[in-house]
C-alpha cells in the first residue's frame, strides 16, 4: 500500500502561485502596448537588452515572440538605416518583479511604455543521481512536519499555531478543515515541530505543547503545556524549552536531530552514541535522518548540508561503514534552506522543507532513495 | 456607522523565520555592533537610528522588500473605498517590555502624536482589539506612514527611556556612548537567539562582530576573516539646484562625469545615479542615462556670463566634500566657475537623500516634497510604473537637482557572525538582528 502511495505522490503537480504569467503572454502584451504608441505599417528597428537574471534562452524566446506579434500587430521589422521608430526593448527588474521598458524614438520624439510582469518560479533543480525528491505541498506560512494518511489520499501539515487537513481531489490538495493550535509561549525563532501517527489519531510535539488529535469525525485537537517524549531515530526525544533543541535520557543533549544512534548536537559536532566525533561527516548540518536504503542492508543517512549559495542548502545521502561516514550519493541542489528534515510514515522516505529563496514559500517533498542504474 | 465596501486588506498574520546555511542557529551569546552614527536619544520620533529602534519598537505594520505593507502588531486591517476609515485588528497575547499587555488604548496613546504630526486633524478610536484611524481627508499612504519607525508603538517611564513590544529590550543606556540589549524572552514572534547586543554609537574601530563600513575618506582597516556585507543602493547623493538658471544646471548636469566619482570616492560600493529612484526600486533607471558631454556643456554655456557658484556640503561630510571637490572639477572643464564650501547656504546644494522604504510611490512622493514640488507626484500608480517614470522625467527636467550616485549600507561582519544575509532579506533598511546568531 505504500508503494502505491509513494506512486501517486509521483503524479502530484507542484502548484505554482496564482499570478505566474508565461513568457508568451507578456511578449504579446507588450507588442499590444507598443503598436498603441506607432502608426499601422511603421517600419521599425528592434534592438533588444535584458538587464535581468533571465537566462538566455528565456530572453531569446522572447524577443522571438515579441517579433512575431509586432508582426501581427502591422508593424514592418526593418533593418534598415532609416527606419519610422526605432524600438529599444529592454528587460528589466525592480523590487516588484520583472518589468519590460520599450522605447520607441523617432527623431527627437520618444515615447515609453512599460509593463511589469510576474515570472513563474524556477523548477527546483532536478538531482543528478539517487535521492528522489517528490514536492507535495507550498506554502507562505512555515511547514514544521507534515503526515499522508489513508494511502496518500489525506494530508495533515503542522504549521507553527494550526495543524491543517487537506484531501486530495483529482490529483490537487483541497483544504478539509484545520485547527488552532492554542500555545501558552510564543515558539522559538527557529520554529520546529512533530507529527507523529498514534493507535487512534496522530500527535502533535511543539517546544512547550504536546497535543492528542482525531481526524474522525471531526479534525480536533487537545494540547497540554508540557514537553511529551517521542520516539525519534531511536531515542525517546522531548524538546527543550522556548529552544529548537531536543534532549532525551539517553543520549543527553542538548542536540538538534538523531538518527541511528547518531546526534547533531547544539555544539554543531556528529557524533555516536559514545560522545564521539564521527568521521566523514565534515560539512553536516544539524538535520539528519535515517531512510531505509535500497541497496544496502543497513539505513542509509540523508543529511542537510550549506550548499555553495548562502540560501541554497543540499541534501546528500551517507552510508556508515565501519563507524566512517561515506558519501552515498551526489549532492542535490536545494532552492532553498532547510527547515525540517523528519522521518516519513514509511521507513523508505524522509520529508524534507525548504524556505524557499525566491518565493519565501515553504516547500515540503518527500524524500526517497532508489539505486543508481 | 456601517462600513460598506470595506476590502480586506492583509489577512494572515505571516512571520518570516530566514534561516541559511543547513546548521541551525544557536542561542546565546553576546553580538557586538560599532556604529560610527552618534546619537543621544532613544526616541524613535526625534533621531534614535530608524536601522536600530524597530528592534526595540515595533510598528503596527511593515514594508517587506516589493514595498507591501505586511501584519506587524495589526494582524490585519480593512479601509474605506475613499482611504479616510482605517480600522486595525491589533496581534493578540502581545506584551510590553515591563510586562504590560499591548492594548488598543495603549496603542492609540502612543500613535497619536505622530499620527497627528503627519495628517493633521485625526481621530483615533480604540475598541477592544482594534484601532479605528480616520480623518476628513483620505490617507492612501497611511500604510507606509505606519510602516515608519516614527510611528513605532512605545511608552516610556522614568527610569526606562524606551519600553517596546520588540524582539530586545533596553538593558543599558549611557546617552550618545553605549546601548545594551537583551533578549525579550516574551517576545511574541520568539524569543531572539542572542542573549545580549551591545551598540557602541561613534566609533570608528572595527573590533566588533558588526561595524559600519562609511563609503569614503577614512575608511577603517578591517581585520583578516572580515566578510563585508552591502545593502542594496539606499542613499541617493545629488545636487540641489534651487536658484539657478536652467541652462546652467542643464550644463552642469552634462559636464559632471560620475564614473571617476564611483571609481575612485567609493571604492566601486556606489553606483552612478542618473534619475532618483534606484534601478532595484524602479526597474527603468537606465531610461535617464546620459553620458558626460563637456563639449556640449560648454557649448550651452556659450557666451553666458555667469558669477561664480559655491556649492555647499554638510562640514562634517568628508566624503561629500571630496565628491564637491570632483564636481567643482568638472564644472571647471565646462566653463562654469563652482566653489565648495561647508555648510547648507550655496547656490548648488551637495546633499544625501536616503530612501527611507520599499515602496517606489513612498519614495518619489517623499522626494517631490523635498524638490518643494509635493503636488508633482499625485497621480502615481505602483502598479503602473509609466506614471513613476513620467513623474521622475518632470521633476528632472525641472532642474531642481541633478543626482549623482547611490550608495547602499556596508557593514564588516566579523567571524562568528551567522545567518546576518537572510536575517537581513526580512524587511529593508533596518538591522534585523533578532536573527542573527553567533558562534561560541
Amino acid at each position: 500500500m505504500l508503494r502505491v502511495a509513494f506512486a501517486l505522490l509521483f503524479g502530484w503537480i507542484l502548484p505554482l502561485p496564482a499570478q505566474a504569467q508565461p513568457m508568451g503572454e507578456a511578449a504579446q502584451q507588450m507588442a499590444a502596448r507598443i503598436s498603441s504608441l506607432l502608426q499601422r505599417r511603421a517600419t521599425v528597428s528592434l534592438e533588444f537588452q535584458n538587464l535581468t537574471q533571465l537566462p538566455p534562452a528565456d530572453s531569446s524566446s522572447f524577443r522571438s515572440a515579441l517579433e512575431e506579434e509586432l508582426r501581427k500587430a502591422g508593424l514592418e521589422m526593418a533593418n534598415t538605416a532609416q527606419p519610422d521608430f526605432r524600438l529599444r526593448v529592454t528587460a528589466s527588474e525592480n523590487v516588484r518583479g520583472l518589468l519590460f521598458v520599450a522605447e520607441a524614438a523617432s527623431g527627437d520624439n520618444r515615447q515609453v511604455t512599460m509593463l511589469p510582469w510576474n515570472l513563474p518560479p524556477r523548477a527546483a533543480a532536478k538531482p543528478r543521481i539517487r535521492i528522489a525528491m517528490q514536492p507535495i505541498w507550498e506554502q507562505a506560512e512555515p511547514v514544521l512536519d507534515l503526515l499522508l494518511l489513508d494511502s496518500g489520499s489525506t494530508m495533515l501539515v503542522l504549521g507553527p499555531a494550526k495543524v491543517s487537513n487537506f484531501r486530495m481531489v483529482n490529483g490537487k490538495w483541497n483544504p478539509a478543515g484545520g485547527v488552532a493550535i492554542s500555545m501558552l509561549r510564543p515558539l522559538p525563532r527557529d520554529p520546529r515541530g512533530r507529527l507523529e501517527l498514534s493507535a487512534s489519531g496522530f500527535r502533535v510535539y511543539l517546544p512547550d505543547a504536546t497535543c492528542s488529535g482525531v481526524l474522525q469525525p471531526d479534525l480536533k485537537l487537545t494540547c497540554s503545556a508540557a514537553n511529551e517524549r517521542w520516539p525519534l531515530g531511536g531515542a525517546q526525544v522531548r524538546w527543550q524549552n522556548d529552544r529548537n533543541l531536543l534532549e532525551s535520557d539517553s543520549p543527553r543533549g542538548p542536540f538538534y536531530t538523531v538518527a541511528v544512534g547518531l546526534l547533531a548536537t547544539a555544539e554543531g559536532r556528529i557524533q555516536d552514541r559514545n560522545g564521539e566525533q564521527v568521521s566523514g561527516a565534515d560539512g553536516w548540518g544539524s538535520d539528519v535522518v535515517s531512510v531505509d536504503n535500497p541497496c544496502g542492508a543497513d539505513p542509509a543517512l540523508v543529511v542537510a548540508k550549506a550548499g555553495d549559495g548562502r540560501d541554497h542548502d543540499e541534501v546528500q545521502a551517507y552510508e556508515m561503514v565501519n563507524g566512517l561516514a561515506r558519501a552515498a550519493s551526489e549532492p542535490v541542489s536545494l532552492p532553498g534552506a532547510v527547515t525540517a528534515l523528519w522521518p516519513a510514515e514509511s521507513r523508505g522516505q524522509a520529508t524534507l522543507v525548504i524556505r524557499d529563496s525566491k518565493t519565501g514559500n515553504y516547500a515540503a517533498s518527500r524524500l526517497g532513495l532508489a539505486c543508481a542504474e | 456607522m456601517r462600513l460598506h465596501g470595506w476590502a480586506w486588506l492583509a489577512l494572515s498574520s505571516l512571520l518570516a523565520f530566514p534561516l541559511a546555511g543547513a546548521t541551525r542557529p544557536r542561542y546565546g551569546g553576546a553580538l557586538t555592533v560599532d556604529l560610527s552614527a552618534t546619537w543621544s536619544t532613544l526616541d524613535p520620533a526625534d533621531g534614535f537610528p530608524e536601522s536600530l529602534s524597530p528592534l526595540i519598537a515595533e510598528t503596527l505594520v511593515r514594508l517587506n522588500a516589493k514595498g507591501e505593507a505586511e501584519p506587524l502588531l495589526a494582524t490585519n486591517w480593512q479601509r474605506d473605498a475613499d482611504r479616510k476609515r482605517w480600522r486595525f485588528v491589533l496581534r493578540p497575547r502581545v506584551f510590553f517590555h515591563d510586562g504590560e499587555p499591548l492594548t488598543a488604548a495603549s496603542a492609540a496613546l502612543s500613535l497619536a502624536p505622530a499620527l497627528k504630526k503627519r495628517y493633521g486633524d485625526i481621530g483615533i478610536t480604540a475598541g477592544s482589539s482594534t484601532l479605528l484611524i480616520q480623518s476628513d481627508r483620505p490617507m492612501p499612504d497611511l500604510l507606509t506612514e505606519l510602516a515608519n519607525p516614527r510611528m513605532a508603538i512605545h511608552r516610556k517611564s522614568d527610569k526606562i527611556a524606551l519600553i517596546g513590544t520588540g524582539p530586545f529590550r533596553i538593558s543599558a543606556w549611557e546617552p550618545g556612548r553605549r546601548l545594551t540589549l537583551a533578549a525579550f524572552e516574551d517576545y511574541w514572534g520568539g524569543r531572539p537567539f542572542l542573549d545580549t547586543v551591545n551598540i557602541n554609537p561613534g566609533a570608528a574601530r572595527a573590533s566588533a562582530d558588526v561595524f559600519d563600513l562609511p563609503v569614503g575618506p577614512g575608511r577603517r582597516i578591517v581585520p583578516d576573516r572580515t566578510r563585508i556585507w552591502s545593502s542594496a543602493p539606499r542613499e541617493l547623493v545629488a545636487v540641489l539646484v534651487p536658484n539657478v538658471q536652467p541652462v546652467v544646471q542643464q550644463a552642469l548636469a552634462l559636464a559632471i562625469d560620475r564614473a571617476p566619482i564611483v571609481t575612485v570616492l567609493t571604492q566601486r560600493k556606489g553606483e552612478a545615479a542618473y534619475g532618483l529612484l534606484p534601478q532595484w526600486l524602479s526597474g527603468y533607471l537606465f531610461l535617464f542615462a546620459t553620458p558626460p558631454d563637456v563639449a556640449r556643456a560648454k557649448a550651452m554655456m556659450g557666451q553666458l556670463r555667469i558669477a561664480p557658484l559655491t556649492l555647499s556640503y554638510p562640514a562634517n561630510d568628508a566624503f561629500l566634500r571630496s565628491v564637491a571637490d570632483r564636481v567643482a572639477l568638472n564644472a571647471r572643464d565646462a566653463g562654469i566657475v563652482v566653489q565648495p564650501v561647508a555648510g547648507a547656504n550655496g547656490n548648488l546644494r551637495l546633499v544625501r537623500l536616503p530612501l527611507e522604504s520599499t515602496d517606489a510611490v513612498a519614495e518619489l512622493v517623499r522626494l517631490a516634497g523635498v524638490l518643494g514640488v509635493p503636488e508633482r507626484a499625485s497621480a502615481l500608480n505602483a502598479a503602473k510604473p509609466e506614471t513613476l517614470y513620467e513623474t521622475e522625467r518632470l521633476l528632472l527636467e525641472e532642474h531642481r537637482i541633478i543626482p549623482l550616485l547611490y550608495l547602499p549600507d556596508v557593514y564588516g561582519l566579523g567571524p562568528r557572525v551567522r545567518n546576518w544575509d537572510a536575517a537581513q532579506k526580512n524587511g529593508s533598511f533596518r538591522l534585523h538582528l533578532e536573527n542573527v546568531w553567533v558562534e561560541p
